[in-house]
């Protein structure tokens, strides 16, 4: 191990991982090359787009602009843990009824931070879904179509968490 | 069948909706292959300039670098001269980036420096210095044409000749048969960034005689093709694999033939790999994607003469387009759709389009969503503006009394083919009506005069068309349909999908012929190995190109399921119909066979294991042709019109409250979900209007200044509503189902709408885009 390289520890979709990486390393190179979690995308690589969004613990990150070693040690969740069995989540439901994705290359970024919204305000109004979803550029500009998932999908979430409450 | 469908007109979900939203869908970056290569690149600091000395020795014997590549080996995509800030000079193909980009440094390489030309305005200017050498930097459009002698019966014109402008009639009589001109000069529309989600690039991947390609595509078979010759192999020897794009609209479409398109990530790749035998990866930054990939960048002068009642009698249009070092030059055609040749066709009597395209020493140009129509509607929706302003005509009277009609002459779209053609159908006075309605359009708009105080609400409008046929050679289509005795059924179309939803469609098309659920259509898209030719989609012509062969595939499958039928039931076909999977007697309704039965598939022993129907389109489909004749062709049109509604604070000089109102004729909306998406994307018209969408270079330097999205902004949650308005008006001919077109269109009046609706309200007009908060204060004097 030379010393631009360093052993890392992290979590990923509940599964524990180890892995050598470099140190200069993106978490988003991590992910995608070397865990080959390819769902994160990477459009800017500068933080501009949001397209690599993921979840470390439950705050949204962009893993284009987080180096691989800020996630020692943490619990990181990619578009690929969102499924249950084969089931899809609320937010990826909502996002095919309402037509969320067009090209797709927004989506997984796009319903990471939906998720991250939902976890901390279970119910947003539209405007604060366009707040918090305002770092998360869909170049197709299907805004309306995702302003709909993301406000279908909360009430979707907060129905199934009274009925298993 | 005719109106009462079971699937068609209804929101089911996209067909490939689960890999969309659960990482799945694979994008060419999400292609890895064990010990591929990786590619980066020295791109030229200078707009013009000549390679004294490229010494690559230091770089090629760097451990772990496996290729080298400049002018010196690979001529057909690196040369000696530079164009613009970011040419390729050198690319280093080895087994990480951080090897690469370390052989970068070792490069030595010194330039020559030449004088450049950085904007429109210097490379129009007497004596500027050439961007290529020994040709002049503006050139006219070579597919200009005079039309002339109507044929009485059809209407249409019967004489083309090359000509230096592209019309009919005489403008100057027309203009001297006029009681009112108006004229709006030195329109600018800025040169602007063609949008795309992942940037571009390749992985290339040659492997015992075959050359695996896998990459974002809206026309594989086309590119392989293409590709396959440029390289010298055999076509049967390539496979062009794209499953996902991420988004195109047009600007990623590669031409490997141009060494002046940007397309050399795709050469870079294939020749790496050839050379190497091993895969290569060649995949641009965010940086490197703006480099390449501009347009719309045109200045335009129109003149349009009007009788007194407003009746629309002449139009003069000019327009100079920029194309930076290189890309796409066709696209200035399109410019011409918004003219008298094809949305004033109606009663334009005098038709002179004067096009050029000019060459400067910045980035590489392409075509994308509108091909030049927006520069086009920019120009002339603003003079129809000014117009009814001199004329005292309400603008949305003024655009009812003069647009196109379904069956006016269109005589701009396919110079190549015909002389002119019908328009099929047109819904713009619909459209204008439901704009009316839902802006209160009577109520709330007042002249500017009226308005005062610091905020100053501003209504524009414009209306549009954009090509949608596209009946020239080569652009035929294919598809097949395989039918199995589970009653599932299988679409081979190689048709792009990039979003826009023509997969889904399609499978609805499938699913609506055969009477099967949609939930049981299969798609077959991701590969040329696999799927029948298929076109570019592009100039939004999927619905129109690709519904015919589906629709036909899937009929020859049904014509010999129920032909299998007849046999086991005893009955005449045209006694029978299937719905839910059911084929039945429609006499005696319970007289029922699955399709299995009617197939007889007794395991691998007998019986019928698939029907394959198989269409290639023949362009244009017979129904497309006006009482079947030939030369006489009803060409589609993605048509309507749009309202964007604003505040302007005339303070800071910015505008607020945008509200863009979409309406579109679109025939019928085969998936209403999908239409409404489409309309969306006029915020790419917003884009350029509000958000500082510009080609912004260093004077000095010839370096692009915002060459990333923190600088150069797309459209957010933020920056305005869009309302789409779908306007279904039925018997479009040219569609088995009467669908037209919609796709580009939304972007294409929406500069002008931006620029009527900031006159609307401060009462000056901004001649220049993007509309920034400095053009605004200037024009209110106020800075």
């Amino acid at each position: 191990m030379s010393a631009s390289e360093k052993i890392l520890s992290l979590t990923v979709n509940g599964e524990p991982k180890r892995l050598l990486v470099k140190t200069h390393w993106m978490l988003s190179r991590v992910l995608r090359e070397e865990i080959h979690h390819t769902g994160t995308k990477e459009a800017c690589g500068e933080g501009a787009c949001g397209a690599c969004t993921v979840l470390m613990g439950e705050k949204a990150v962009l893993a284009c602009m987080t180096l691989a070693l800020e996630a020692e040690g943490k619990s990181v969740e990619t578009i690929e843990g969102l499924m249950s069995a084969k089931n899809p989540h609320p937010i990826q439901e909502a996002w095919m009824e309402e037509f969320g994705a067009q090209c797709g290359f927004c989506s997984p970024g796009m319903i990471m931070s939906a998720k991250a919204l939902l976890l901390r305000n279970p119910d947003p109004t539209l405007g604060e879904v366009r707040e918090a979803m305002a770092g998360n550029i869909c170049v197709c500009s299907n805004y309306e179509h995702i302003e709909a998932a993301v406000l279908s999908a909360a009430r979707k979430m907060r129905e199934d968490g009274a009925q298993n409450g | 069948m005719a109106n009462n469908f079971k699937v068609l007109g209804k929101s089911v979900h996209q067909k490939t909706a689960l890999e969309r939203v659960n990482g799945s869908a694979r994008y060419y970056s999400d292609f890895q292959i064990p010990g591929t290569l990786v590619t980066r690149f020295i791109r030229s600091p200078f707009p013009k300039a000549k390679i004294s000395r490229l010494d690559t020795t230091a770089a090629e014997t760097l451990p772990g670098v496996e290729l080298v590549m400049s002018y010196k080996n690979f001529p057909q995509t690196f040369r000696d001269t530079m164009h613009y800030v970011g040419e390729q000079v050198v690319a280093v193909v080895a087994v990480d980036e951080d090897i690469a980009e370390e052989a970068l440094e070792l490069v030595d390489v010194e330039y020559r420096e030449l004088p450049a030309v950085l904007s429109i305005e210097e490379a129009l200017a007497p004596d500027a210095p050439e961007v290529f050498e020994g040709e002049p930097n503006c050139h006219d459009w070579e597919l200009h044409y005079y039309l002339s002698e109507k044929d009485p019966e059809s209407g249409l014109w019967t004489k083309k000749e090359h000509a230096n402008f592209h019309g009919f009639g005489d403008v100057e009589v027309g203009f001297a048969e006029s009681d009112v001109i108006v004229e709006a000069k030195g329109l600018k529309y800025a040169y602007t960034k063609s949008p795309a989600m992942n940037p571009r690039g390749a992985l290339a991947h040659f492997n015992s005689g075959k050359l695996t390609v896998y990459t974002h595509s809206q026309g594989m078979h086309h590119e392989k093709t293409v590709l396959a010759g440029v390289l010298g192999l055999n076509v049967t020897d390539v496979n062009y694999v794209c499953e996902y794009i991420g988004s195109s609209f047009g600007g990623k479409i590669a031409e490997p033939s141009d060494i002046n398109h940007p397309t050399h990530y795709l050469i870079v790749a294939c020749l790496a790999s050839l050379e190497l035998s091993k895969p290569v990866r060649c995949v641009y930054t965010r940086e490197e994607e703006m480099l390449c990939g501009w347009s719309r960048g045109s200045l335009s002068d129109v003149k349009i003469g009007f009788k007194d009642d407003g009746t629309l009698h002449a139009i003069s249009y000019d327009n100079w387009m920029e194309m930076g070092s290189g890309g796409d030059k066709w696209t200035i055609k399109n410019s011409l759709l918004a003219t008298g040749t094809t949305l004033y066709s109606r009663n334009c009597k005098h038709m002179r389009g004067k096009l050029r395209y000019v060459h400067t020493n910045r980035f590489l140009s392409c075509g994308w969503q509108g091909y030049g129509a927006p520069e086009g509607h920019y120009g002339v929706e603003v003079a129809m503006d000014m117009a009814a302003e001199k004329l005292g005509i309400d603008p949305i009277e003024l655009r009812r009394m003069n647009h196109m009609r379904g069956g006016d002459i269109d005589a701009g779209y396919d110079p190549l083919l015909y002389k002119s053609c019908y328009i099929s159908s047109s819904g713009i006075s619909e459209c204008l009506d439901a704009l009316e309605k839902r802006s209160e359009w009577k109520s709330r708009w007042r002249h500017p005069s009226e308005k005062s105080g610091r905020y100053r609400e501003g209504l524009g409008i414009a209306i549009f068309c954009m090509g949608a046929g596209r009946p020239g050679p080569g652009n035929n289509t294919s598809a097949e349909v395989k039918l199995f005795p589970d009653g599932t059924a299988k679409l081979y179309s190689a048709l792009a999908e990039m979003g826009q939803g023509q997969h889904t469609v399609q499978c609805q098309i499938v699913a609506e012929v055969l009477g099967i659920p949609y939930k049981k259509i299969g798609l077959v898209w991701q590969e040329t190995d696999s799927t029948p030719w298929a076109s570019i989609a592009a100039s939004s012509i999927g619905t129109w190109l690709q519904s015919w062969p589906t629709y036909e595939a899937a009929h020859e499958v049904r014509r010999q399921l129920l032909a299998l039928a007849a046999g086991v039931l005893g009955v005449e076909v045209e006694k029978l119909d299937i719905e839910d999977s059911v084929i039945f007697v429609k006499d005696e309704p319970s007289r029922t066979l699955t399709i299995g039965e009617a197939m007889g598939t007794l395991g691998i022993y007998g019986g019928t294991h698939e029907l394959i129907g198989y269409y290639s389109h023949e362009v244009p489909h017979p129904r497309c042709l006006r009482d079947g004749k030939p030369g006489q062709l009803y060409i589609p049109k993605e048509k309507g019109a749009q309202l964007v509604s604003l505040v302007v604070d005339t303070e800071t000089g910015m505008c607020h409250d945008v509200k863009v109102i979409n309406a579109q004729d679109v025939g019928r909306a085969l998936n209403p979900k999908i239409v409404e998406g489409q309309f969306l994307n006029a915020r790419h018209g917003v884009e350029n209007a509000l958000l500082g969408s510009d080609c912004i270079v260093d004077k000095k330097s010839g370096r692009l200044l915002n060459g990333n999205w923190i600088d150069y902004k797309p459209t957010s949650f933020l920056d305005c509503d869009i309302d789409p308005i779908i306007i279904e008006k039925p018997g479009d001919p040219t569609h088995p189902f009467g669908a037209t077109a919609c796709g580009e269109g939304a972007a294409c009046p929406t500069l002008a709408a931006f620029s009527n609706a900031i006159y609307n309200a401060i009462g000056v007009r901004i001649k220049e885009t993007p509309f920034t908060p400095d053009k605004i204060l200037a024009a209110l004097g106020k800075v």
